[in-house]
């Protein structure tokens, strides 16, 4: 288990083969060990509050970016992203949507809700790894997060 | 001079204009194809003329002194006219009917007779009523199956539209969900091939090769499918629009992203439309780049615009000297993956033009198009004028 400070991106996806392809992506630019995986809604907000499975971990300032998709099973994407902003803790935490939707009522609601960034899931492998690449490098490398 | 002998102002003379004007009335209203029928208060026929003759089917001196009541009763088993409410009753009981729809049964025969009825007082003692009376049966009878196929037309319609918005919806949720395993698939290969390739020879690599172009394929399609389906779920929101820079942005942009062909754009000035600029965007850019793509066996490559309009609409014409197709054909050419070339002649999908369809149909226009193999083609698109916008 990896400490909580070394931990800046948690993945929320529930396609473990997905998950696999991304975890790959993220290896290949030396940023696999600062994942954590959770594969659904529920495990997402009881990593990020330090509750349920995850009691006693401290929210706060970390991970440096969640990656969420909308279609999660028992709390989806959009419901994890109120209770994030709703939270003092984790409102100001870097939030991108990686999802198989390109509805704009998604989109719409997703960046009303506070999202930093919405992209939709390419179909190619070579996409959907440059994306997570270029997500993770940036979010989690390049930009400056809130201190 | 005596009152018998004639002169103006002369009894004889009198008659004899009192008869010609009696005379030429007679002949008026025979002639009238409203039944007009004069009855005492007590609705006995005093008077009638040929018309009404012909309506009762019964010889004039018959209908002298019938009652009017009696000889249209009540239509049997009808609500309309019964007792109280016969319209010759209420017009005896001092009422003026206008143009009531009365349903009878005369001579046999069910009609609907539209009634004008109202009482009449010559001079004091002596009333009278005047009814006129026009069969209507046939009218009503046309009136009625005109409501009715009005009716059916607007309904097939509906269901039409329902049934081409649910294949919409169809279409969109289906090609997100294929994207899912598709992703899947296209990692997996990939990952064995990187992980694994220099494990497998050459065969086993052609094989990894050809899973990935169809993976690739199947992305296309899926993108493309769902171009389609978005086409006809967004309202549109018409607008003045200006084709010709549309054209030329557009045109610029596909160049752009294909430097090495030599492509030659003529066009004339065009008329503006009045069209969903966004939708618009979405025919001229399917048009031109099947333009484009079809002229590629072509050294000198050219592809002409023109456009005409008059009050009620816009046409446009997009001419390209590239290979063609067979005019047998044709019908198929806007279908969805319809392709009258092989992938080899012309990469695509065959969703293009069946966009361009889809929108220009959903704007009130026509698309259709004119080939021959090997001497390029014509498509032409119109697009209905504000005005006539339904």
């Amino acid at each position: 288990m990896t400490s909580n400070e070394e931990v800046d991106i948690l993945l929320v996806e529930d396609n473990p083969a997905h998950v696999e392809i991304a975890m790959r992506a993220f290896r290949k630019h030396n940023l696999a060990n600062r994942v954590t995986v959770a594969e659904d809604g529920e495990e997402a907000l009881d990593y990020l509050f330090g509750r349920g499975a995850h009691e006693g971990r401290e929210a706060g300032r970390r991970p440096r970016l969640v990656i969420l998709d909308l279609k999660l099973p028992k709390v989806d994407g959009l419901e994890v992203l109120k209770e994030l902003r709703a939270d003092e803790r984790t409102r100001l935490t870097p939030v991108v949507i990686l999802t198989t939707s390109s509805e704009e009522r998604d989109i719409v609601e997703s960046y009303q809700l506070g999202v930093n960034s919405f992209v939709v899931k390419p179909m190619s492998f070579e996409a959907f790894t440059k994306a997570v690449a270029d997500l993770g490098l940036y979010w989690a490398v390049l930009n400056r997060p809130p201190p | 001079m005596t009152a018998l002998e004639a002169g103006p102002g002369s009894s004889p003379e009198l008659l004899r204009q009192l008869r010609t004007t009696l005379a030429k009335l007679e002949i008026v209203l025979g002639a009238i194809r409203d039944a007009i029928v004069w009855t005492d208060t007590q609705g006995r026929i005093q008077w009638c003329n040929a018309a009404f003759d012909r309506l009762a089917a019964r010889p004039h001196v018959e209908l002298l002194g019938m009652n009017l009541a009696e000889l249209i009763p009540e239509r049997s088993g009808g609500a309309e006219g019964r007792g109280e409410r016969h319209p010759v009753t209420r017009v005896l009981r001092g009422e003026t009917l206008g143009d009531v729809d009365w349903p009878v049964e005369l001579a046999g025969r069910r009609r609907i007779l539209e009634a004008f009825g109202t009482p009449v007082a010559i001079r004091q003692d002596e009333g009278s009523a005047i009814f006129v009376l026009r069969d209507v049966t046939e009218t009503r009878k046309a009136q009625e199956e005109i409501e009715r196929l009005h009716a059916s037309v607007a309904r097939h319609a509906e269901e039409l539209e329902e049934a081409v918005r649910e294949l919409e919806t169809f279409s969109y949720s289906v090609s997100h969900d294929l994207k899912v395993p598709l992703l899947t698939i296209s990692g997996f290969v990939q990952m064995l091939r990187e992980d694994f390739g220099d494990r497998l020879d050459a065969t086993g690599l052609r094989y990894i090769d050809t899973i990935t172009d169809s993976t690739e394929q199947m992305t296309r399609l899926i993108e493309d499918l769902l171009d389609f389906a978005r086409v006809g779920r967004r309202p549109l929101e018409r607008q003045r629009v200006d084709v010709e820079s549309r054209f030329r942005e557009i045109f610029d942009e596909l160049m752009r992203v294909s430097p090495d062909r030599a492509v030659r754009l003529e066009m004339a000035r065009l008329p503006g439309a009045w069209a969903d600029p966004d939708m618009l965007g979405l025919v001229v850019s399917n048009l031109l780049t099947n333009a484009i793509k079809f002229t590629s066996p072509r050294e000198r490559a050219v592809i002409a615009v023109s456009g005409s309009g008059s009050e009620g609409e816009r046409v446009y014409c997009v001419r390209d000297n590239g290979m063609g197709f067979d005019m047998r054909y044709a019908h198929k050419l806007f279908g969805v993956f319809q392709r009258l070339h092989s992938v080899q002649e012309a990469p695509g999908t065959g969703v293009g033009l069946a966009i361009v369809h889809r929108i220009v149909t959903r704007h009130g226009g026509r698309v259709w198009a004119e080939g021959r193999v090997g001497e390029g083609a014509t498509f032409w698109f119109s697009l209905p004028e504000e005005a006539n916008v339904r």
